[in-house]
Parts: C-alpha cells; structure tokens; sequence
C-alpha cells in the first residue's frame, strides 16, 4: 500500500484507529474536527484520568487532562505542559519527527498520554520528572 | 484473603521491590567495604605476621555474610562490617592472649594503630574516608565438641564450623579455660543460604545470562532473594519505628532473619505459592510469630544451628522487649494490609512513606520511572488499553517530552 506523504490520515481513519486500540473512549464529534475522550489510569492503582484530545488536521493534536491534577497546597507548575491552567501536555519535540500527519494518533499520542500520566504520578511524589524530555524540569519543593 | 488483585500485586511488588534496592548498601559501599576486607583479610593471614602460626582464615560474618544489610537510617551514619579471624589455637588457653594475638597483628602496622579500637568481643577498625563504616574483627579458634549437637539434627556441615570467642566481660576472660563463649556465625550463615539457595541459584544464573558474564564472575551482592529483600525492608521499617527509643527495646535482627527465615521455608513449601514478591513477604511476616516457641522457661527463638540458644532468652528478662517485638509485627502486617495501598498512588506512597522513610522511598519510586523510561528508550515499554504502562499491549514509541513552565 502506497502512502502519500502529503496528505494527513483522515480524521475517520484516526477515529476508527482509536475505537480499535481503546475501545473505552468515546468519540465526541469526527467532523469538522476530532474530539475524543478517553480514561487512563498508568498503574493498576492510579485514579482515572479523563483525557480529551482535540485534532483538526491542520495542527497536532492537542490533549488535555480534566481531572485536578495537584492538591490545593501545592503550588508547584506542572511539567511538560503547554498551559498549566488548561493541562494541556507537551508530548513530543516538533522538531524530532515523532510525530507527523501520518501517524496514527492511537499508537502516538494516546501512549505519550498514558506515559505523561505515569511519569506525573511519580513526579507528584518525589518532585522529579523521570521521562526525560527537552527543558529539564528543576525541582520545585524544598529539601527538608 | 487480600484486598488486592493480581495487577495491584505486581504492581506493588515493584515498587517494594525498588525499595528493598534502595534500603540495601550502594555498589559503591559494597565496592568499598569489600576490598577494604580483603586488604584487612591479606594483612592478618600474612605468612610474616605474628597469626602466621596459627593458620589464620578470615571469614565475613552476619548480616554482610548473609546479604540483608540495610543503609542506616541518617545518611551520614556508618554502617559495620563484621568479620572472624579464626586461630587454630587450642584450649584451654586464656582469652585475652587470644585478643591479644589480633591486636598486636593491627599494632605493628601503623595505619592500622590509629584506626584500631578494642571492643568487647572485637577490634574495630574505623574507616573514615568515603565510605563511612567499621570492620569489626572477631578472633575465633575452633571447638572439639560440635559433633555434641548432632543429636538435635543440626547436619554436620553447619556444626563444624563452630568456634569459641572472648569476651571481656567474660570471668574467665584472664583464667586459662576452655569455658570461652561459644559462637557459629558461619554455621548460621550457611543454614541460612541454605534456606534460599533455589532462588539464589536462579537469580545468579539470569543475572550472568543478562550480563554476558560467567557464574563465579557475578559478586554476591548482586544476587539479592525474595527472602533478603523482605528481611531488608523488615529492618527498615524496624529501624525507624525504634529509631528514638532511648530504651534499647527494638527486636534484634537475629531474631527477626532467624524466625523470617523459618517462615520463608514454610511458604516456599507450598505448590501454590505465588511468585509475586508482595505475597512472599506478607505470608512471610504473617508466619514468624509462629516459630515463637512457648516453653516452660519463656519464649524460645531457638538457633537453628544451636538448639540449645535462645535468641530471645532476654525477653525473659524484659517482658517489655517481647511486647516491642510483637508491636513492630502488629504495624508491619498493618502496612502490608493496608487498604491505601492501592486506593491511588498518593495514598500508596504515603502509607510507603511512613513505613520505609521518605527520602528512600522517593528514591526507590525515581528509580522505577527511570527504568521505564530507559525501558521506552529500547523500546520495551508497552502500554494496553486502560492507559496502564508496563509490559502488557503495545509499545510505546520513542518521543521527547517538551513544553516549558508556561502559565
């Protein structure tokens, strides 16, 4: 099967590739634009995340994480996050071509999604960011 | 009977799993300590030293021997290693001769002069550089009477190793005698390698396999059972309970490996036994109060390579020191079982926190993300369709997290 580099995977196609590899979302709306959401949970103990992710072909998709993310005492800034106030994650590196039109946002995104969320969960604990990841995330909490 | 399932299990075996490695000694204190033995070991056995007679052999001896040292709760705490140094000097003879005999070995060198300090049983060398810990060198000679014990089944192998030591507080400290104190850490050792060579077995094979290096070539503290592991965070968690207590009341950690020890063979025993570590150490610890023994005299945690030594024979004495041990039991089952574990990851490392110290565990739960990150960077890090992270669905494709602090 021929791919044709320049014209995007359909907003159907990555609909169906959603609906394929996590069965439990639900798909808001296809056209104009892709709106879908989805609960994560990294570890068999985690809360479920609802995650909303945005996509109208033009742009990368854009996700976003519903649930409160921090206690009301703390006030630290997320890390690899786009807006702290809209949560919306910072999942790869334009310039290093992990993602592209192309790709199936369901093998892409939605994992990156689900590693956001693990690595957040641990970040939340100990105050260290351990994905890795352009602009190192300092710590924020004083040491005892 | 648990509250947890199978997923939460694994999951949770991970992370206890982590913890245990970040209870344990560093590879460099390991590195450290070992060739700082083996420089003190090649000093005592030297054939122009004054020991040189008596065919000198120098052997670790607890819990370094056994694999379930644990890094002391303040980080700049020393941690000890002890050690023998058996003499093939006959009885009776007096004891402090004996002590003497070492001490005058470390005397004649002065490095060693200025290092040494002479303890009850021990000469201590402190070493104050990087690594900060103490070698304690215990001068032992042999027995003629061990096979006396075999009528408890204790088997032979453990038994000749059996040996006498002094103590300054002994009375016979300064009288020619044979009634020296009678020690068998080696015995003990063994007995307790014993326990677990299965695993140990496995676990060094899969190491030399991952390592492309031969058997003999994997040093022991890498090879670490579900058995150490456990015994290792049992310490922890003891340690810090106890870790104000003027009252020197908290259980001896002889006691808390031996009657560990006793379960795990229990456990291990049964075909259904589960692999999953977080199942090993709570059955595990759930079974030690059974190997309590009551007897007429008090309560007995006999030595498996002595049947006539009681290791809680100072609980007759202190009833306060029985009820410190079965305490420390009480809150380590309540942690295991405790219903946060896995009620979110919040709660899960509060309840962790609390039992194991803050700053390990941060670093033992560091360490897990680490390892999936370098995971998804070989591309061995799967993801399955409830967003859950492990080893289960599809792989994760390499990317670089990006985005800045923005408002």
């Amino acid at each position: 099967m021929v791919s044709i580099k320049n014209k995007p995977t359909t907003l159907n196609v990555q609909a169906s590739g959603l609906r394929n590899f996590y069965p439990s979302g639900k798909i808001i709306s296809i056209q104009p634009f892709l709106i879908w959401e989805v609960y994560l949970k990294p570890t068999p103990i985690s809360e479920n995340y609802k995650c909303q992710i945005t996509y109208d072909l033009k742009r990368a998709p854009k996700v976003f994480v519903k649930n409160s993310l921090l206690v009301e005492n703390d006030l630290r800034n997320l890390p690899h996050v786009y807006s702290q106030e809209k949560k919306q994650l910072c999942l790869f590196y334009p310039a290093d071509k992990s993602w592209n039109h192309n790709k199936l946002i369901a093998k892409t995104i939605v994992p990156w999604t689900a590693e956001w969320l693990f690595h957040f969960e641990i970040w939340r604990e100990t105050d260290c960011w351990n994905g890795g990841g352009v602009h190192e995330v300092k710590p924020q909490l004083k040491v005892a | 009977m648990t509250h947890l399932l199978l997923e939460e299990k694994k999951y949770i075996s991970s992370i206890l799993d982590e913890l245990a490695k970040s209870i344990d000694l560093t590879e460099t204190q390991y590195k450290d300590a070992i060739s700082r033995y083996e420089v003190v070991s090649k000093f005592l056995v030297d054939p122009n030293g004054n020991l040189a007679p008596f065919n000198p052999s120098i052997l670790t001896q607890g819990s370094f021997r056994i694999g379930t040292m644990v890094r002391p709760v303040k980080q700049d705490t020393e941690f000890d290693v002890d050690a023998t140094c058996r003499l093939n000097v006959l009885l009776p003879t007096i004891q402090k001769n004996v002590k003497k005999l070492v001490g005058d070995r470390f005397k004649s060198d002065g490095t060693y002069s200025r290092m040494l300090d002479e303890r009850k049983r021990c000469w201590r060398l402190q070493y104050a550089e990087s690594s900060k810990f103490h070698l304690d060198i215990v001068p032992i000679v042999p027995v003629a009477d061990y096979e006396r014990l075999l009528q408890y089944r204790v088997p032979l192998d453990f038994l000749k190793h059996e040996g006498k030591i002094t103590d300054i507080e002994h009375p016979f400290y300064n009288v020619n005698s044979s009634d020296w104190p009678r020690s068998n850490s080696e015995g003990y050792a063994n007995w307790f390698l014993n326990v677990m060579k299965l695993q140990a077995d496995t676990i060094r094979k899969a190491l030399a396999e991952s390592l492309s290096l031969s058997i003999e070539r994997i040093p022991e503290y890498k090879v670490r059972t579900p058995l150490q592991r456990a015994i290792q965070l049992m310490k922890r968690h003891r340690d810090l309970i106890f870790e104000n207590d003027p009252n020197e009341l908290k259980p001896i950690s002889i006691i808390i490996t031996t009657l560990a020890a006793k379960a795990y063979i229990d456990v291990i025993k049964s075909s259904t036994s589960s692999d999953l570590f977080y199942d090993i150490i709570t059955e595990v610890v759930r079974k030690m109060p059974d190997y309590i023994e009551n007897r007429p005299d008090g309560k007995w945690v006999e030595n498996p390579v002595n049947p006539t030594e009681n290791f809680a024979d100072k609980w007759q004495k202190n009833k306060n020191l029985e009820t410190s041990f079965y305490n420390w039991h009480q809150s380590l089952m309540e942690t295991l079982k405790h219903r946060q574990l896995n009620e979110s990851v919040s709660k899960m490392s509060d309840v962790l926190k609390k039992s194991f110290g803050q700053s390990t565990f941060n670093e033992a739960f560091n360490n897990l993300g680490q390892g999936a990150r370098l995971l998804r960077e070989d591309q061995g890090l799967k993801v399955n369709s409830l967003g859950i992270i492990g080893s289960i669905g599809h792989t994760i494709s390499n990317h670089t997290f990006h985005g800045q602090h923005k408002k």
